[in-house]
């Protein structure tokens, strides 16, 4: 029953959704006493360019690191 | 940027959703590195009403031994009786 969503940037692998997802529901239930099977967790991704945060359009957050990263392990 | 959105019943305490909040926020924060600056939430209110769970209205929240939804649990529970029965 309770829904919590977090919309975000494209970008994360299917294991760190996965366990995202999992830790956001235990989270819920272990802070706000909920029922495990009351509780549903959806990730909604968007390109970056559909994302203005705090005012600023496009700033690619995830990507970026994704890139740094990327580029840090080279 | 990420946004997270928590749709919640009535009746938890301001230490329950202050938890909530900040460690729902932590784990966003370490699953894409962003930082906590980034992160918005919101919690949103409501009666149990609003919530139809496998077409069952979800009773309200009444706060059982730390904060277990006692009511809910119940409703789960005679779900899964009546579940092995058929």
């Amino acid at each position: 029953m309770p829904f919590i969503t977090c919309d975000l940037e494209e970008g994360l692998t299917d294991t760190e959704k996965r366990a995202l997802v999992t830790k956001m529901t235990e989270i819920t239930h272990r802070c706000i006493g909920s029922a495990m099977e009351h509780i549903n967790v959806v990730l909604r991704e968007h390109p970056a360019s559909n994302i203005g945060e705090a005012g600023q359009a496009g700033r690619a957050l995830i990507s970026n690191r994704k890139k740094t990263a990327r580029s840090a392990a080279a | 940027m990420p946004i997270i959105t928590c749709d919640i019943r009535n009746g938890r305490t301001k230490e329950q959703k202050h938890q909530l909040a900040m460690q729902l926020t932590e784990a966003v924060v370490e699953a894409t590195g962003c930082d906590i600056d980034h992160i918005f939430l919101v919690m949103r209110e409501m009666p149990g009403f609003n919530f139809v769970d496998a077409g069952e209205h979800v009773p309200e929240y009444v706060p059982g031994p730390d904060g277990m939804d006692m009511a809910g649990h119940e409703q789960i529970k005679s779900r899964k009786e009546k579940a092995s029965h058929n």
